[in-house]
Parts: structure tokens; sequence; C-alpha cells
């Protein structure tokens, strides 16, 4: 009986799994059911278009399972399981691949006045949306995210996030107001029936539902008339002003991400989280005072002056957001690379890091091009903030980067300044034409292209990306190890933004350990077939919104499916690794020496036969397994070197060499990165390696200082 | 006695020279190298237990991109507290200590002759009172020309607003003047110490005949001094500098490093027992007569008790002292 039950039960398991599974992959047909959208008895807003496969913004996306955001409108789940994507194919380890233009879903055009005593922004224009999902719509979800520096109760200011920026105090707040928001193809006023509050928040005023008055079917076009006040808060996370300076970022009312399976990827503004939304095109004009010098995304479209007035027009299509900044004591470079003019904004006194800011960029663009696809754009500003508004640098945005460091910096011998400038960099291609949410999956962001930086850093400083100082050269790489160590082995990388509880996990195992899995994989692989596989990855989500399950699957189309495994455990299920030798022991002679025959006369003597043996147990701690070299050193310097695929967690190998066995290492290039310890790698049977190399650097330091401190 | 400086002949100022006691300039070296090997004697050995599972030992610490460094950094972490402490107690005990060895070098260039160790030591160790008393006040003079400068550069930067890099100049002048007024008062201190050993000064005395001597000749006080302490960190960093250019690997690599940074910081000694003959021929050449301090050299005769006869002698030169 009880047998009987547990089939019947595993049966029926087996057909719910069945039907979910169905259900996931089933495209919502276009143009659902009345009765899903008319509420109010008006027409629905009728679609001109169905929803097709993909993961852009004009499709459906193929694995839906993976919606994260809680039913309840509140802060993010970890996602669920996800079904396998399509292949990607070679096809796409070619520039010829990559699509010309994102289908736009979301559109703005604003006129905006910058009062930078004020520190206010006025504008008005006109957000054209499609429903591109396959869902009728009764809402919106717009995003005021500058209502996050409001007040000391939004979610931003309120919840503790130790460890990361901007946690300082404000000396001013920041602020958004709508004042018109009118739907045309509706007719209606928005603003009336918007809500005030983000749902569960009442603190909190960034992540506002507008309810539609009848349904906007899919493929269908809204367009809304929007006005708005803004008042920048003092520099703090990525925004704000200081002085004169003003970087203007998330600085207009902003629609949410509409996925194609017609879920909002909406959410109040939290400290770890960065920006996610639907491309589309902008045109941006900024009113500023004539000594103004402003830096803005996009291509400078026109200017003109008049009452001590400077305006100037920016284009851009297939972006998803835009930014500005604005000074007066603006210094500026120029040149065009790659085809791209890159422009270089930045403080007085600052022009040896402008210069090797711009040499870095040159350098990776080129880089980057080549690994992931070429740049689609015509310009980049690379905006270096003065020291008072350090919080306002380091962030990305489309065409538009913000950098950071001290003007010395770059004296220093230390690459802080380059290595900022080639992250940001990268995020053109990792957020920007990759536009993976930033909230959600904040390593298929920060992570990858925090590899795509080491990668490029790597390229242009061998062995000194991190430091290049006599006697001490430092790579990045390992930096990003020992920080991707400071949180604990098996926590996982693969969580939104807001389920971290700190800002050094969410750094370190955002950007550091996700970095330190991608360089093990290259080191293991090699780095050109790594890559390949990203750039895979980059050309055939260009302009669309993948998850990590399409990132996995692109690595293991050219790596393989252990290394797919290796990335999936890393990433997705907090795994880990740490290679150790356990055991190794030597003895002379071997079964070659002693009495054979029968009876036992023929006496073998070691020493004209293998005179020595040995054995060594290695293990393989933690479930991600990337295969190792293994090598056995003698005494007299001998070396054998094995190939340890790790599929099992214990390896016996055996050593049989002229000399004794003297030493056991496993990994010994440090190819695993990701190896917890690296001091149990090696183990000397007989004799320790030497530590005099240490003690004469030790003491001649030691010496130096008591030349200082003693009389 | 063992520890006696009755046989102590001094020398002509123009022959206090640091060449003629090489023996002494390697005693304070091997004194220092003593010292230094304490200090990292706990270090090296935390970073060798960490790496002596490899054969390559801990060349795998010096190769580039730090992989293993790196490592060492953050395994080690937990024990840089504790290290620290343990070096910076030897540094401040060989503050003190280290006047000792310091003293002598001076008694030896100062006085001419074979000299006997004990004779010589006892002769340093008779001023340690004085020299202590030096030490302590002018790490305290050097503290306030350190900060003052500092202090005064914050407030003029927050005064006038400056911002990077005009703010970055403003303090580094600030570091730099402070630095500079601190050599000053080691130049200072240095001239007093040298005054204090060979003439057999007390504190005060000592002090006023530095400052005196460095009044006089502050030129060439500087000068000696700034001149020996550019060429000391030229050696040093040059020392340091050879040693990054050698491979890490191979036959001698473990020996010839040692051997370059030993001789650098050897020639760091030399250099500053050539800074001592220096202030010593200054403070002998161009120090005020004594008279006209109104000080009274203490004689051989301090280091026992003195006889009715040299109370009275000492009376007769000076009512009132005894």
């Amino acid at each position: 009986m009880r047998r009987l039950l547990e089939i019947l039960a595993g049966l029926a398991l087996l057909l719910l799994a069945g039907e979910i599974l169905a259900r996931a992959r089933q495209p919502q047909p276009a143009g659902s059911p009345p009765d899903a959208g008319v509420l109010d008895g008006g027409a629905p807003l009728a679609g001109d278009a169905g929803a097709d496969a993909g993961l852009g913004d004009g499709g459906v996306s193929a694995d839906a399972g993976a919606a994260a955001v809680a039913p309840d409108g509140g802060l993010p789940v970890t996602p669920g399981p996800v079904v396998a994507p399509e292949p990607v194919g070679p096809r796409y380890d070619q520039d010829a691949a990559l699509p010309a233009h994102a289908a736009p879903v979301a559109s703005y055009t604003w006129r905006v006045a910058l009062d930078p005593v004020k520190h206010e922004l006025s504008g008005k224009g006109q957000i054209v949306w499609k429903n591109a999902s396959s869902v009728p719509q009764r809402e919106l979800w717009l995003h005021l995210y500058l209502n996050a520096f409001k007040n000391e109760g939004t979610v931003m200011r309120s919840t503790p996030a130790s460890g990361f920026r901007g946690a300082q105090p404000l000396s001013d707040w920041g602020w958004i107001s709508l004042r018109r928001l009118h739907a045309r193809e509706l007719d209606a006023d928005l603003l009336a029936t918007a809500d005030k509050h983000s749902p569960g928040e009442p603190g909190d005023e960034t992540d506002i539902r507008v309810p539609l008055p009848r349904e906007v079917a899919p493929g269908a076009t809204l367009t809304l008339d929007v006005e708005f006040e803004a008042h920048l808060p003092s520099v703090t996370i990525r925004t704000g002003w200081s002085g004169s300076f003003h970087m203007a970022a998330q600085w207009f009312p902003k629609l949410a991400r509409l996925d194609p399976d017609g879920t909002w990827s909406h959410f109040p503004f939290h400290r770890f989280t960065e920006f996610s939304a639907n491309f589309g095109s902008y045109d941006v004009t900024i009113d500023v005072p004539e000594a103004y010098v402003v830096g803005a995304t996009g291509h400078l479209d026109s200017e003109s002056r008049a009452d001590g007035k400077v305006t100037r027009r920016y284009l851009q299509e297939d972006v998803h957001d835009f930014a500005f900044t604005a000074w007066d004591r603006f210094q500026e470079k120029s040149e065009t690379m790659e085809g791209v003019q890159v422009r270089c904004l930045y403080p007085p006194g600052y022009d040896a890091a402008a210069r090797v800011q711009m040499d870095v960029v040159g350098k990776s663009l080129v880089h980057f091009n080549a690994a992931f696809g070429r740049y689609p754009y015509g310009t980049l500003t690379v905006v270096h903030p003065p020291d008072s508004a350090a919080e306002a640098g380091g962030m990305e945005y489309p065409t538009l980067i913000t950098t950071g460091g001290a003007w010395w910096a770059v004296h220093s011998g230390t690459r802080s300044v380059e290595i900022v400038a080639a992250h940001e960099l990268g995020h053109q291609w990792f957020y920007g034409l990759v536009a993976t949410d930033e909230m959600r999956f904040p390593f298929l962001d920060e992570g990858i292209n925090s590899w795509a930086e080491v990668d490029a850093m790597e390229a242009i400083f061998p062995r000194t990306s991190a430091a290049g100082l006599p006697g001490l050269r430092i790579g990045l790489d390992a930096v990003y190890r020992g920080f991707s160590l400071a949180v604990d082995r098996d926590e996982i990388i693969a969580r939104s933004a807001p389920e971290f509880p700190r800002g050094v996990d969410y750094g370190a195992l955002v950007y550091a350990r996700t970095a330190t899995v991608l360089q093990s994989l290259g080191n293991v692989y090699g780095q050109a077939e790594m890559r390949k596989a990203v750039g895979r990855y980059a050309r055939r989500y260009r302009f669309e919104h993948p998850r990590p399950e399409h990132f996995i699957a692109a690595l293991g189309e050219v790596l393989g499916a252990e290394a797919a495994a290796a990335s999936r455990s890393a990433l997705l299920e907090g795994g880990w690794v740490d290679y150790a030798v356990e055991e190794a022991t030597t003895w002379p002679g071997s079964a070659t020496r002693g009495l054979f025959g029968e009876p036992p006369t023929e006496k073998v003597d070691s020493a004209t036969h293998a005179p020595w043996s040995g054995q060594a147990v290695l293990r393989r701690h933690g479930a991600v397994a990337l295969p190792v070299d293994v090598d056995l050193v003698g005494s007299d310097g001998t070396r054998q070197r094995t190939r340890w695929e790790a599929g099992e967690a214990t390896l016996r190998v055996s050593w049989s060499g002229t000399s004794a066995l003297g030493w056991v290492v496993v990994d010994p290039e440090h190819r695993v990165l990701l190896d917890l310890d690296l001091t149990n790698n090696g183990r000397a049977v007989e004799r320790a390696g030497t530590t005099l190399r240490a003690l004469d650097r030790a003491s001649f330091f030691a010496g130096a200082l008591l030349h200082a401190v003693m009389p | 006695m063992i520890f006696s400086g009755r046989e102590l002949e001094p020398r002509a100022a123009a022959q206090m020279q640091a060449w003629r006691r090489p023996g002494w300039v390697v005693a304070v070296w091997g004194f220092r190298t003593l010292l230094a090997l304490l200090v990292a004697g706990p270090v090296a050995g935390a970073a060798g237990a960490l790496v002596s599972g490899y054969p390559r030992g801990d060349a795998e610490l010096f190769d580039g991109g730090a992989v293993m460094l790196v490592e060492l950094a953050r395994v080690a972490a937990p024990l840089v507290p504790a290290l620290t402490a343990q070096a910076g107690a030897i540094f401040a005990l060989a503050a003190v200590v280290g006047l000792v060895p310091m003293a002598a070098l001076v008694v030896a260039i100062g006085h001419r002759g074979p000299l006997r160790i004990g004779a010589v030591l006892g002769r340093a160790a008779e001023r340690m009172g004085a020299l202590a008393l030096l030490l302590g006040v002018a790490l305290l003079v050097q503290a306030f020309c350190l900060v003052a400068p500092v202090l005064g550069a914050e407030s003029v930067i927050g005064h006038m607003g400056w911002a990077p890099p005009r703010e970055d100049v403003a303090r580094t002048v600030g570091i730099v003047v402070g630095v500079a007024l601190a050599l000053v008062a080691g130049v200072v201190h240095d001239l007093a110490r040298v005054a204090a050993v060979q003439r057999r000064l007390g504190f005060y005395d000592a002090v006023a005949m530095g400052l005196k001597t460095f009044g006089r000749s502050f030129g060439r006080a500087l000068g000696g001094y700034a001149g020996r302490a550019a060429l000391t960190g030229l050696v040093l960093a040059l020392g340091y500098d050879l040693v990054t250019r050698l491979p890490i690997e191979g036959r001698g690599t473990v020996a010839m490093p040692w051997v370059l940074h030993q001789v650098a910081l050897l020639l760091a000694v030399a250099l500053r027992a050539s800074w001592l003959a220096a202030a010593l021929r200054l403070v002998e050449a161009r120090a005020p007569r004594l008279s006209e301090l109104d000080l009274m050299p203490l004689d051989e005769a301090d280091l026992e008790p003195a006889t009715a006869e040299e109370l009275a002698a000492a009376s007769s030169r000076r009512p009132g002292t005894a």
C-alpha cells in the first residue's frame, strides 16, 4: 500500500512539473482575453504587432520562469530554475551577425533647463512607449529615482547597506515631482490616479504604479506628455551637485522595464540596485548658463546661444538611459579612436589623469571591439568629476561614463585610474549593449564586466594590471581573488541586489568572485576561448536582456559542458573548490628490488632500477570541478606532470624516479584562482622550500626602517 | 675597571673621520643587522610556513602578478597586528638601546689611537642619561615641527576652500616644511649628541652647545647632513632596485640579493658615521669656547668618585661647582 502511494505521488509530481514547464514555454497569444485588461469599460488600445520569439524588447522571453519580482511588488527574490536557452552558434563569433539597431520600446524627448544655483531641473516632453510584451497592460510603472534622496525614510536611505557607496549624510535633499502626466491615445490625465508611494514602502516614492483607464494591447503605442520639476541632491551615490558641478543622473521620470512576458521589472531604488530599462531613442535638449560645459549621452546635434544661456540638443538611438553633466570649470580633451569621438571632461590640474584615461579608453576600445563586438555609437564621453564630487564617479551610462581618482594617482605606479576607466568602458557592453537586469542579476553586468576589465587591463599591462612598482608587480586578477574570499565560500553570487546584506558581500561576490570564476575558466581553458565564449554571448544578446542561463549556455557552447557545469555551480549555486595535497610520501626501492624467481635466486638491486618510489594523495574539496595539473618533483629537480580532470574528489598519484620525491604541487601555475586556499596546494616531503629570500627582503626593509628610527 | 674611559685621548678635530674607524662602523652595522633580523624573522617565518610546501619555496612570492603574495597577505592578515606590535616594540627599544652603539661610534671617531672596547663602551654608557633625555625632547620637538605646518596647511586649505590639485599641493608643502623643520631639529639633536659624548656634557649644556654650533655653522651643518641623507636614500633605493632586477631563481639568487642589500645598509651606516664625524668636527672647530657657555667639561674623574684633590681643583676653576 505504501509503495503504491509513493508511485502515485511520484506520478502526480511528474504531471505537475510537466504542466509548469509547458506553461512556462508556451508563448502568450498576442491580444489576451478582453477581461484580462478592460476594467472600466473603455476600448482597449489596439496593437500593431504580435510578439515574436527572443529576449529583446520586442519579443517573448524563452525563460519566463526566471521572473523574480515578488507578486506584491516588494523587493525581489532569488530567481528560480530556468529553461535552457536556444544555442547561440558560431555565427555570433563575428560582427557580421550583430543587429544594426535595437527595437525601440521606450523613447524620450525632453526639453530640460538646469538652474545651477538652485540645483534644479525643470523639464517637459514626451515618452513614447510601446507595449512590446505579449500581454495587454492596464498599468505603467514609473521610476522617480531622485525621490530616493528626498528624506531618510526612503528605501535608499533607510536600508542598512554598510560598506557601500552613498552612505554619507546629505547636505541637500533631492527629489522629483511630476507636474503633468497625460496619455494622448487614451486622452487621460494619469497623474491624479497614479500611486504616491512605492508598493509596500510608504516612505518611498521611487517606484510608482500608474493605472491606465484602458488596457494597452500588445504592440500598441502610448504617448505620454510629461512635465516635471526635479532637485538634485548634494552629490551622493552617482548623482547630485557639488559647488557648481552637476551630475544629472536618474534625473527624469523613467518607465520601468517591461519584459516580453508582460512582467514589469520595477523596484524601489535600493543602495545596491542599479538600473534596467527598455531600449529606445533619446532626444534631449538641455539649457544651461553659457559658461557651463556640458557632457551628455549621445551626439551633439545642435547648439545655440541666447540671453546668457546655451541650448544644446543631444540625440541617441538604441540606448536605455540618458545622463548629463554640467560644470563651469571642466577642461576638455577629445580624440577620435576606433571611429568613435572620445571626449574627456576633467577638473583643472588633472591633465595627466585625463591623458592616461584617454589612452586606456583607446586601448580598451580596441580590445572590447575585437572581443565583444564593435561599439555601435559615434561618441563616448568620459567624465572625471572633481574631488569633491567623487561619489558621482565610477558609473556608467550609455555613451557616457564617469571615472575618478586623485590627480597624483597616475604617477604612483598603481593603476586605480586606469582600472576605473577600463571598467566603466566595459559597461558599454555589459549593461549598455547587453542590457541585463542589474537589479535581479547584478553579477551579469558588474561581474562579467569585472572580468572584461581584468582581461583588458592584463592585455594592456601584463602581470602589472593592478600595480607596476619596482619589485612589486601585482595583477588585478590576484587582487580580485583576494577580495572574493572576503566572504564565506558558499555564498551564492547570483542573487538580486537587495538580497546582499552588506556592501562587502555585494562587492566581493558580484564583482570579485564572478571575475575570479571567469578568470579561472580562462586560465584553464584558454583566455582566447573564454573571450570567444563571452563574445558570442555579447554579440548574440546585443540590444537584448539575457539572463544567467544564456550566459552559462554560451560558456558551455565554446568551453564545453564541464566548464558550463563548473560556472553554474560557482555562479548560481554557491559552489567552491579547494585543491589540496593531503599526503605525500617517498621510499627507496620499488617492486624491482628484492629476490625474484623460483627458487628466489635472482637478486635485483634498486641502484640499477628506479631506486625511489613515492605516492601522493590529492583532494578536491567543494563542488566546482576544474581540471588541473599535478607536479611531482624529485629532490634532484626532476619533474613529472600529471593532468587531473578533477571529476573525482580524490586522486592518488605514484612517483617513480631516480631521486626521492621532494614535493607535490597541484595546480602549480595557479590557474584555478577560485581555489580557496593556495597554501595547501604544495607539500614538501622532506625538505621545505627555501624562505631565505623572504628573510632577506624583510630584513632589508627592517634595516632601512631602523636607519630612520635609530640614532 | 672594565668600563673606563681614562685612557681615551681626544683626536684633533680635523682628523675626526669615520673612515679611520671602519671596525666600529661595521660593528654598528652588525648590531643593526641583528635587530633587523629580530624584526624580520617572524615575518619571514610566517611567509615561509605558507609557501614552504612549494619546491620553489618563497620564489612563489615574487612571481609577476603576485597571486601568492596576495594570498600570503590574505592568509597572514590575522598575524599582522601581532607582528606589527612586535616590530614596533623592537623599533622603540632600538631607538633607546641604539644610543650606546651610536655614542660608541662617536667616541671611537673622536679619539685617537688603539681603543679598548671596554673603554669606548664605558665612555658611551656614561652619557646615556643625557642622550636619552635628548632623544625624548628631540622627538617631542620633531613631532611638533611635523604637525604644526601640516595643521597650518589644513587650516589654510579650509579657509581658502581649495580643491585638488591645489589642496594636495598645499598639503604637500605643509608636509615638506614639517619634514624640513624636523630635519633641522634632528641636525641640532645630532650636534648636541656628539657634544654630550665628546665633551661629556649634561643635557642642558649639550643642547646649548648644539644650538650654538648650529647657529655658527648652520650652512655646513645642514649641507653636511642633507647631502649624506640624500646619499643614504639613494644607496638604499639602489640596493632595493638592483635586487629587483636580479632573477628570482637560479644560481646565487639567494646569496646575491642578501649581499647587495647588506652592502647598501652598510654604506648607509657608513654615511651616518660620516655625518657624526662631521658633526664632531663642527662641534670641536666651531663650537664656542667653554667659557662662553659658562660650562665645565666633565673629566675622567666623573667615572669614579672624585678625590678631595679633584674636588678642590674643580672648585678653584669654577667656584660653586663640585
